[in-house]
């Protein structure tokens, strides 16, 4: 069986018995040393600005006696993401690990979850159905439409990250390619929940709570220490906190001393998100 | 001259007996239209809230007018109910609650006319149905309601319907 190691160096052979016109595997090359100046602009890599978008998996939970997380609720949603970073994209061909830090901010626009309520066969009684209309503005609505809920998600990150790079060019042009895996050892995250005329604010500093896969594509102008790339991310994010709890509507259970069923109102406490998001991303390198 | 006067006599005679009879014809379908309206049972009924929410605002129907009055004038928690006693068959109810804490605040309104015909029915109001229950029904604690049970709301109500809390 081939070992990855193996692997790579014929996949490294193939690429540089490929090189045409002055194209060449482009290899590291470090510092003489880290502890100097050069040898922690190597390791920061650059900083990077990244803009994208892509789909979002929230489930929310609730905390019964103030431990056990129960998931009530869960559904995907649209993400747009914007963040701010140290540069953490392919430089030179080969295994990396470095640091990562920076600001990622996700919006996402989420709604609970309509689900029909079964109706108890009338025993002796007479059961009414209501019609539902905005007290403000006497438009008529859907009794069990959803609440809508906006989700500003901040996380100042730092971490590391492990990948391989490969990456080939001239002296003015390299195109690089990579794969990585990333762990956010420590974020402080701050969560703005928005819901009609509420809204609520919750801080947190956490550790070792997000981690994710990247994979990416790009070129870079070595001469001008610029790189840009697109990248695609998927990314976990356990338990952001919302400070205070946003109400949302449970799944159906039957009263037997009403007899009726009914959704209870519950308050989230937090959301657990796993996002996949395209990227594109412009940077400078050290 | 003499011609001409009996002309127009004739002729203001036949216009006079045209309106007449138009006007008799107007009168006729006058009448049909405006049926007099005829007033339902009148009684006392309990509104029993037992939805998941405070109800920031409960009214009842005029069937005569189709306007609506409130009955409370404080909001009606949980579990909470409001005596009307000057309900009558097929009156509409409506409530306004939020729709989530913080939220916008949504009116729900009896589908159709509430159907009573004696003294106790109480009407349950849901998070958004309603369930009226007969006065002798087995989930019905309240029943029929005394006249000594009412006690004169207190004045600064303005419209509201006559009710206690």
């Amino acid at each position: 069986m081939l070992s990855s190691a193996s692997l790579l160096n014929v996949i490294s052979t193939i690429a540089l018995s490929w090189t045409v016109g002055g194209l060449q595997i482009i290899w590291p090359d470090p510092p003489e040393s880290y502890l100097s100046w050069d040898g922690v602009k190597y390791l920061l890599g650059g900083i990077e600005a990244s803009i994208g978008a892509g789909s979002v998996a929230v489930t929310s939970l609730v905390r019964f006696d103030d431990v056990l997380r129960e998931p009530v609720a869960s559904g995907t949603a649209w993400i747009d993401v914007l963040s701010v970073s140290l540069y953490s994209g392919p430089k030179a061909t080969g295994w990396r690990i470095a640091p990562t830090g920076g600001w990622l901010r996700q919006s996402i626009y989420i709604s609970d979850f309509s689900r029909d309520l079964p109706r108890v066969e009338d025993d002796g009684f007479t059961t009414i159905p209501g019609t539902c209309s905005d007290a403000e503005t006497g438009d008529s609505v859907d009794c069990a439409l959803p609440n809508a809920y906006s989700l500003d998600l901040q996380s100042f990150y730092g971490g590391l990250f492990l990948g391989y790079d490969f990456v080939f060019g001239g002296p003015n042009f390299h195109v690089l390619s990579g794969a990585y895996a990333t762990l956010n050892a420590v974020e402080y995250r701050r969560a703005d929940v928005r819901l009609a005329n509420n809204s609520i604010t919750g801080n947190e500093l956490i550790f070792a709570r997000s981690a994710g896969l990247t994979g990416t594509l790009g070129f870079a102008l070595p001469k001008w220490n610029v790189v840009a790339r697109t990248s695609m991310d998927y990314f976990f994010f356990g338990n952001f906190g919302f400070g205070d709890g946003v109400e949302v509507r449970g799944p159906v259970v039957f009263d037997d001393e009403k007899d009726v069923y009914y959704r209870p109102r519950l308050e989230v406490d937090e959301a657990r998100l796993s996002s996949v998001s395209l990227k594109f991303s412009l940077a400078y390198t050290f | 001259m003499r011609y001409l006067s009996l002309r127009s006599i004739v002729l203001s005679s036949l216009v006079t007996l045209a309106l007449s009879l138009g006007a008799g014809c107007g009168a006729d379908a006058q009448v049909e239209n405006s049926e007099p309206y005829e007033q339902g049972y009148v009684g006392p009924i309990t509104i029993w809230n037992r939805s998941q929410f405070e109800l920031l605002e409960v009214e009842v129907s005029d069937p005569e007018t189709d306007e609506f009055a409130p009955v409370i004038s404080a909001p009606l928690g949980q579990e909470e109910s409001v005596e009307v006693w000057m309900f009558e068959e097929g009156a509409s109810v409506a409530f306004v609650r939020e729709r989530a804490e913080g939220g916008k605040m949504l009116r729900v309104e009896t589908g159709q006319g509430v159907d009573v015909d004696a003294s106790g029915y109480t009407l349950i109001i849901f998070d958004d149905t309603f369930r009226l229950l007969p006065p002798d029904h087995e989930d019905n604690p309240f029943g029929d309601l005394s006249p000594d049970d009412f006690t004169e709301p207190a004045q600064d109500t303005g419209d509201e319907m006559m009710s206690e809390q």
